[in-house]
Order: structure tokens, then C-alpha cells, then sequence
């Protein structure tokens, strides 16, 4: 398990990599390397490293704990195969650590990444209508169960479509230089990772690699199911390719726009939803 | 006697604790979001709060805010109390002490950011209040419909395929949840963040995700 | 010190996890408190620290 979970980590700051090289690519730079954002881990891990003077000690290493167990929980849970009711938890409490991130340091574009991260609670509701429409499909939410409902009438990315595309927009909102990246956005500096420096902030990448890895695998295996780990792995590659590209060509939405679109997806999932129900 | 329909999809029952007819009980799920409550709670209680930093217009100056200590206290005792109320709603096994507990989070969220004198922060929580108030009718108004169609309120009861639930009331439960602090009424909340004390003002936000997730389950599974 | 205790922790939980001697949700609740103390006290071992704590940054 703990081999897995370290694969997850370098598999998850590769991928971060290869999103950054994309972009670049796109955008006609040459890039970093893709390794770069492990070498950057390891960096950060070697600097020097405090608890700023105003921030509020416990809290704001306890995050960064919390955001590495979390999201090697939510690693565990697709490992074996558990419920992806308690991913949806998982992916929840996150936002809790982006929230204490913010708010623990006392900086004051800590706390307009943590207020920022409030507003776009939006992006948890397309999520939770997810969920349902897999539960009302599948009549289970144990990924083993929903991984043999595929197997038996064909992947759900084809027999529902627009829950798919749901759950992708979850997932780039979560992204590095997503459109909604709104909590990291250059103009509050790095927003609520600001004063998470050194030590904090490898920590921190080792997590959101981790929580990029188990994002994509968990799409992977809720909309396609049970096909060899290796075409999983090129799979969640194209997956990642596609969230360059919109990464990439959108530019960062301001964050009344970014809450207007995430409702916006929310209210297509819950209409769509609304007619699979009354057609059935 | 006490045994959770199967399949529930918060997992199986692991333990139940019964106070008379009161029964909390944990399954794989509930026990999740108790401990993340705990954990929260338990940060509440240890830390000391952040020194927000202001700069001054115009210069180079900057000042932080430092928390009395008497504020400090009751900002503390409130954010428990809200931590408490959480731990309630999670591994409630009763749709009715779920609302109660729901509502008491309501209630201790204001309280947490009350005794902080600044003008923005107090009429969020004044608008944060009307709408934590007005979101209690469909939250009770839920439990109340599944009694009146049901006759019981026992999660193990509800469970079950042998009741239907409504779906107003299913409905009525998230939305009431989602009054508490969830995406579209939330509008007042984000401005509640901007008072001091980190770890007392992160449980008004632990709590309310992990209402709606217990919300989530309970709908799902009746 | 907590480097090493908390690194054998999660090899010790996934050792026994492939041996059969634990079971597998055990050892990812091990891993899941272990990691997360293991990579910190790692980084806070290894790093070169002198420093006392200093204001946040507060712009240029």
C-alpha cells in the first residue's frame, strides 16, 4: 500500500509537470521540463523553513497534515475500491484545508484566498449531483459495484454523458491555472498558499499531487471501469492533456464568473437529472 | 434489535450508542465525519488565534489585530459548542435530532463572530442569522412531514426499502441544510470568514460541510 | 527520531498489509495518520533551518 501511495505522490508531481509543459507548449513557451515540480518539491523541502510570527501555530501546520491524510484516505478508498460517497467527502474537507491555509497565517492574501475559496463553494454542488445521478443509475455507490455495473451495460461516460462533463468541470476547477483557479490567482499573490514556504509547501505539493492522481483515477474508474492499471494510466494522461488545453486557452475568470459558470453546470446536471428521473 | 438496513450506503453499522431513545450510531461514513469533526474541535481548543496583518493605506506600515482575551474566550466556548453540535448531527441515528443539531449549528456560527465589534462581520452575521432562521422552517418542516407520513423519524426505520419518504421532505432536509451555510445561500458567510480567529471561524465552515454531507447520505439512503 | 518511527510505521503497515497479517483497511488507516507526519518531519529534518519566525509578506 505505502509503495502504491508513493507511486500515487511521484505519478501525481509527473503529472503536475506534464500539465505545466502542456501549457506551455500551447501557449508557444518551451516550458519546464516535466520532472520540474518534483525537483521543485525537493527544493522547497530543503529551504528554510518557520511558523510565520502572526499566525496561529497549531492550525497552520494541522492543515498541512490534514491535506496530506486526506487525500492519501481518498487514495486508499479507490485502492480498495470503497465508497465514492466518502470521496465526495474527502474532495469536500478539502475545502476546509484551502479555507485554514488561508486563514492561519494571518496575511491578508492568505485570507483573500481563503474568503475566495467560500464563494466558490459552488463547485461542490456539481459533485454532490453526481453522486446522485450515479446512485440513481447504479443503485450503489461502492466503486467495486458501480465497476461491475459498467462492466455489464458499457461505461457510464457514454450513458451519461453530462455527469461526466459535470464531474470534469470538478475537477478543473481544482486544477493549477484553471479558469477557476481563483484561491491561487496571481493577483493575491499565491493566495491561500502564500505563506506556506519550505518544509509547508513541499508538504503541500506531495498532497495536491496526490489529490490531482486520485482526481483523475477516480474519473477514470467511475466513467470508464475495470480496464487494465496501464491503460488507466494513459487514460488519466489524455484526461489530464484535455484540462491543459481548456487550462491553457481559457484565461483565469474572475471570481463572480467563476461561481456564475460552476451554478450554471449545476443547474444543467440537476435539469438533466430531473428528465432521466421523470423518463424513467 | 439495532441493525442498519442493508445496503446502506454509508457502510456498515459499527456501534451504536443509545442515551434512551436517543441512538447515534457509526458506520464507516459517520465515523469519518466524526473524527474530521473531532480533529477540528480539538485544533479549536489547542490553538492560539492568528495576528491578522493590515497595512495601512498609503504606506508601508502595517499593524495586526490581536484578539482580547475575554473575546478570545467566548469566541473558544462557541466554536466547542459548534463542534459539539457537529458531532451530534453526524452520527445522529434520528432524523429529528439531526434538524435540532443543525439548527444549534446555525445558532453557535453567529455566535462565534458576535463578539467581534466590526461593523462588516456583525451584519454579516445579522444577514448570515435571517437566513440560518429562515432556512429552520423547511428544516423542520421536513422531519415533521416524514413523521406525519411515516409515524417514525428512526433512521433505521427509514432506511429501510419497506418506507417511502416523500420527496418534499427529502427536499426540505437539504435545502434546510443548505440554508445552514451551503453554495447558493452562503452569499453572507464569506463575509463572516473576514473576523479574526482562525481555528473558531474554520469550524463555522467544518461544520457546515459536514452537515451537508450527513444531509447527503440520509437522503440518499431513505 | 519521528522521521524514522513514522517512515516504519507506514513500511511496517504495508508490509504486513502484503503478508496478510493485517487487514487492508487497518493498514490504510496506519498509513493515512503515519504519512502525513513521516513527509513533514522529513522535510523539517533534512532542511536548513536557523531561522526565527518573521512577519507575512505584505507586498512590495
Amino acid at each position: 500500500m505505502i509503495d502504491f501511495l508513493l507511486f500515487a505522490v511521484f505519478t501525481g508531481l509527473l503529472l503536475h509537470g506534464i500539465h505545466r509543459k502542456a501549457i506551455a507548449r500551447i501557449q508557444g513557451r518551451p516550458g519546464p521540463p516535466i520532472w520540474q515540480e518534483i525537483l521543485h518539491s525537493l527544493k522547497f523541502s530543503f529551504k528554510e523553513t518557520w511558523i510565520p510570527a502572526t499566525a496561529s501555530e497549531v492550525l497552520f501546520v494541522a492543515v498541512v497534515l490534514v491535506a496530506l491524510g486526506i487525500w492519501s484516505a481518498a487514495l486508499f478508498i479507490l485502492l480498495l475500491e470503497g465508497s465514492i460517497l466518502m470521496l465526495f467527502g474527502i474532495y469536500m474537507l478539502h475545502k476546509i484545508v484551502e479555507h485554514g491555509l488561508g486563514l492561519s497565517s494571518g496575511s491578508p492574501y492568505g485570507k483573500f484566498g481563503a474568503i475566495r475559496s467560500v464563494i466558490s463553494a459552488a463547485s461542490e454542488i456539481p459533485l454532490f449531483a453526481t453522486i446522485g445521478a450515479i446512485y440513481f443509475v447504479t443503485g450503489s455507490l461502492q466503486l467495486s459495484d458501480i465497476i461491475a455495473y459498467q462492466a455489464a451495460n458499457g461505461p457510464l461516460l457514454l450513458l451519461m454523458p453530462p455527469v461526466a462533463a459535470a464531474m470534469y468541470i470538478v475537477i478543473l476547477s481544482k486544477m493549477h491555472y484553471s479558469p477557476f483557479a481563483i484561491i491561487e490567482a496571481k493577483e493575491i499573490v499565491s493566495g491561500n498558499r502564500t505563506e506556506h514556504f519550505g518544509v509547508w509547501r513541499a508538504a503541500l505539493d506531495v498532497a495536491f499531487s496526490l489529490k490531482t492522481f486520485v482526481l483523475l483515477y477516480a474519473f477514470v474508474l467511475i466513467f470508464i471501469g475495470g480496464i487494465p492499471f496501464a491503460a488507466v494510466l494513459v487514460l488519466m494522461l489524455l484526461l489530464l492533456l484535455s484540462l491543459s488545453f481548456v487550462c491553457a486557452l481559457c484565461p483565469m475568470l474572475s471570481p463572480y464568473d467563476t461561481v456564475t459558470m460552476q451554478s450554471l453546470a449545476t443547474a444543467l446536471v440537476a435539469v438533466y437529472l430531473v428528465a432521466v428521473v421523470v423518463i424513467a | 434489535m439495532n441493525s442498519l438496513a442493508v445496503p446502506a450506503i454509508g457502510g456498515a453499522e459499527l456501534h451504536v450508542i443509545e442515551f434512551g431513545d436517543i441512538v447515534n450510531y457509526f458506520s464507516p461514513y459517520t465515523a469519518m465525519l466524526f473524527a474530521f469533526a473531532v480533529l477540528f474541535t480539538v485544533i479549536a481548543i489547542v490553538s492560539r488565534p492568528e495576528r491578522q496583518v493590515d497595512i495601512a493605506f498609503g504606506g508601508d506600515a502595517y499593524y495586526t489585530k490581536d484578539i482580547q482575551p475575554e473575546q478570545l474566550k467566548f469566541q473558544r466556548f462557541m466554536a466547542i459548542a459548534c463542534g459539539l453540535a457537529t458531532l451530534g448531527a453526524v452520527v445522529s441515528g434520528d432524523v429529528f435530532n439531526f434538524t435540532l443539531f443543525t439548527s444549534m449549528v446555525g445558532i453557535t456560527n453567529i455566535g462565534i463572530v458576535a463578539a467581534y465589534k466590526n461593523r462588516h462581520v456583525l451584519n454579516a452575521a445579522f444577514q448570515y442569522g435571517i437566513v440560518a432562521m429562515i432556512a429552520t422552517v423547511p428544516l423542520f418542516g421536513g422531519a415533521a412531514i416524514i413523521l406525519a407520513t411515516t409515524g417514525t423519524l428512526s433512521m433505521w426505520e427509514l432506511f429501510g426499502s419497506a418506507i417511502a419518504v416523500p420527496l418534499i421532505a427529502k427536499a426540505f432536509l437539504v435545502l434546510g441544510v443548505m440554508g445552514e451555510g451551503m453554495a447558493p445561500f452562503y452569499v453572507a458567510k464569506a463575509e463572516i470568514t473576514r473576523a479574526p480567529g482562525a481555528p473558531y471561524v474554520l469550524i463555522i465552515h467544518v461544520s457546515s460541510l459536514l452537515l451537508f454531507l450527513r444531509v447527503v447520505e440520509i437522503v440518499l439512503s431513505m | 527520531m519521528g522521521t524514522g518511527v513514522t517512515g516504519a510505521i507506514c513500511i511496517a503497515a504495508g508490509a504486513s498489509a502484503a503478508l496478510d497479517m493485517l487487514p487492508l483497511w487497518g493498514a490504510g488507516l496506519l498509513i493515512v495518520v503515519a504519512f502525513p507526519f513521516f513527509v513533514v518531519l522529513l522535510g523539517l529534518w533534512w532542511n536548513a533551518s536557523e531561522g526565527e519566525g518573521d512577519i507575512p509578506f505584505i507586498g512590495y
